[in-house]
C-alpha cells in the first residue's frame, strides 16, 4: 500500500484534483486533500505529486517507508 | 430561474472603468450564473461566473480543453491560444507529458531560487530608470524587459531579439479584431526563429530549459516531437512575459488608484506576498471580460442548478469569480489585508498558469522595488488618456508615463 499526504504548502491550484480525481480532492478550504491517504499502488498518484507546483504532494510506500515521489 | 436581463453575447462589453468587470457581467452572477451566451458565429454558449461553478469548469475533467477545438464547438480566441498545439488546448495524457516537461522549472522552490537574480534585474532597471528623463515610460524601461530578461535568461533565448519576438507575441495573444493571416504569420516566422535557436544549441549545448527540452527529444523522440519542441519553446516565451508585463503596470495602476491601500502596501514592504495575491484578485488583466480559455463538455453535467448537455461549450469568467461576494466579503473593494485570498486569476486544475508561482514573484519584486525606491510615483495621464493595444486578450499597456 502507498500513503498520500497533502503538506501544508498546497495554496489549492487543484492540479492533483484536475489529474487524478479519483484520488484528490478539494476541501472546504479549497486545498487538496487525498481522497483516501492509503491507497492500492496508482501512478496517477506518483503524476500528480510531480505536477503540483507546490511540490506539496508526498507518496510513501508503507513497504519500505521511502518517500516514492521524489 | 427567467433571466431579468437581455441575454449576453461574445465579445463580452467593455467595461467602464479598468478597475472592474463590466456590469453586464458581474450582473450575471447574480441573475443568472450560468447563463447562455451568443457567439459571433451564431452559436450558444454557456458562460459561468460563480465561483464554485467557475471553479468546477477548471477543474473537473468532464470539462476538456480537447475537445473545445472540435469544428462544431463555439470559438473564443483562447480556444487554441499562442500556438497551435499548445498545451493549453490538450487534455490528459498527452497535456501531462508534455506539462510534465516543463512543470519542475516552475515550481515554487525554483522561483525562489531565481529571486535574487530578479531583485538584482529590478535594481538595474530602476538605475535607469531614475537617471532618465521624465516622464519615464514604465512599460518599456522596467514592466517589460524584467520579465522579458527572466524568461530569456530561464529558456535561453538572447534577450536582445526582444524587438523581435515581441511583435510576434502581440499577433499571438491578439483577439478576432486582428486577421488570421497576422497570427499564421507570425506563428510561422516564430517558429522558424525557434528552429533556428534549436540547431545552434544542438551544434553547442546549452544549460537553460531549452537545452534541456532539447536533451529529452534527443535522447527521446516518442516523449517529445520537433514539432512539440518547437511550440513549447514558444508557448513559454510568449507566456512568460506579456501577462506578467502587464500583470506588474496593472497592479501598479490599481494601487495608485486606492491611495489608502498605496499607502498601506509601501508601508509594509517587506511582506509583499498576501498583498499582491489580493492585488491579483482583483485586477482586470483580461482583455477579452476575463473569460478564461473555453472548455467543451464530454458528458452531460449540471452546473450550478442549469442541465448542460455533452458538446456545450462553457466560458469561465475568473474575473468575475474573482469577485464572489460568497468567496470575499465585500468582493469589489481592493483590501491588502485580506486573508487568506485563494483568487482565480492563474486558472485551476489541470491547466493552471504554467509560471504562476514566476508571476506572482516578479510582480512582488517589481512592486517592492518601484514603491520602494521611487516612494513619490504617479501616473502623468488621466486613465482616459491611458493607451491599450487594440485586439489584445490580455489588457495590454502601450505605454506607462510615470513621475515622482
Amino acid at each position: 500500500m502507498w500513503r498520500v499526504v497533502v503538506g501544508p504548502a498546497c495554496i489549492g491550484s487543484a492540479m492533483c484534483a484536475g489529474l487524478s480525481p479519483d484520488l484528490f480532492t478539494l476541501g472546504e478550504d479549497r486545498r487538496s486533500r487525498p481522497v483516501r491517504s492509503e491507497i492500492e499502488p496508482d501512478h496517477a498518484a506518483l503524476d500528480a505529486a510531480f505536477a503540483c507546483p507546490m511540490e506539496a504532494i508526498a507518496v510513501v510506500d508503507l513497504e519500505t517507508g521511502r518517500v516514492i515521489s521524489e | 430561474m427567467v433571466a431579468e436581463q437581455a441575454p449576453i453575447s461574445y465579445p463580452f462589453p467593455d467595461p467602464p472603468t479598468i478597475y472592474h468587470p463590466s456590469p453586464e457581467l458581474a450582473g450575471l452572477l447574480r441573475t443568472q450564473p450560468v447563463a447562455p451566451v451568443s457567439m459571433p458565429d451564431g452559436k450558444t454558449a454557456w458562460v459561468a461566473t460563480r465561483n464554485a461553478d467557475v471553479r468546477q469548469v477548471l477543474v473537473d475533467p468532464r470539462f476538456s480543453r480537447a475537445a473545445a477545438l472540435a469544428p462544431e464547438a463555439a470559438r473564443t480566441e483562447l480556444t487554441q491560444p499562442i500556438a497551435d498545439g499548445n498545451m493549453a488546448s490538450l487534455d490528459p495524457p498527452e497535456h501531462t507529458r508534455l506539462r510534465n516537461l516543463v512543470a519542475k522549472a516552475f515550481t515554487a522552490r525554483r522561483v525562489e531560487q531565481l529571486r535574487p537574480r530578479v531583485v538584482a534585474l529590478v535594481g538595474e532597471l530602476l538605475d535607469k530608470v531614475e537617471a532618465a528623463p521624465r516622464p519615464v515610460d514604465l512599460v518599456e524601461n522596467f514592466a517589460l524587459p524584467l520579465p522579458v530578461q527572466v524568461i530569456c535568461e530561464m529558456l535561453g533565448v538572447p534577450a536582445g531579439d526582444r524587438d523581435e519576438f515581441h511583435a510576434w507575441s502581440d499577433s499571438l495573444l491578439s483577439t478576432f479584431e486582428r486577421t488570421p493571416e497576422e497570427r499564421e504569420t507570425a506563428q510561422r516566422a516564430m517558429s522558424e526563429y525557434f528552429a533556428g535557436l534549436i540547431a545552434a544549441k544542438r551544434a553547442e549545448p546549452t544549460d537553460d530549459l531549452l537545452g534541456a527540452l532539447i536533451a529529452v527529444r534527443d535522447a527521446d523522440g516518442d516523449r517529445l516531437s520537433e514539432r512539440e519542441l518547437v511550440m513549447l519553446g514558444m508557448t513559454v516565451l510568449v507566456g512568460g512575459h506579456e501577462t506578467s508585463a502587464n500583470q506588474i503596470s496593472m497592479c501598479l495602476l490599481t494601487l495608485l488608484h486606492y491611495p489608502e491601500q498605496l499607502r498601506w502596501f509601501s508601508a509594509n514592504l517587506d511582506s509583499v506576498a498576501q498583498p499582491v495575491e489580493e492585488l491579483m484578485r482583483f485586477v482586470q488583466l483580461g482583455g477579452n471580460g476575463g473569460a478564461g480559455m473555453p472548455r467543451v463538455l464530454t458528458e452531460e453535467v449540471v452546473l450550478g442548478d442549469v442541465r448542460l448537455p455533452a458538446g456545450a461549450t462553457v466560458l469561465p469568467v475568473l474575473s468575475v469569480a474573482n469577485r464572489d461576494p460568497s468567496m470575499f466579503e465585500d468582493p469589489d473593494r481592493l483590501d491588502l489585508s485580506r486573508v487568506p485570498v485563494q483568487h482565480l486569476a492563474f486558472g485551476a486544475g489541470i491547466h493552471h498558469c504554467l509560471g504562476a508561482q514566476l508571476a506572482r514573484m516578479e510582480v512582488q519584486e517589481a512592486l517592492r522595488g518601484l514603491l520602494g525606491r521611487l516612494p513619490g510615483i504617479r501616473v502623468t495621464v488621466p486613465d482616459d488618456e491611458l493607451r491599450f493595444k487594440p485586439g489584445m486578450i490580455v489588457r495590454s499597456l502601450e505605454s506607462l508615463p510615470v513621475t515622482w
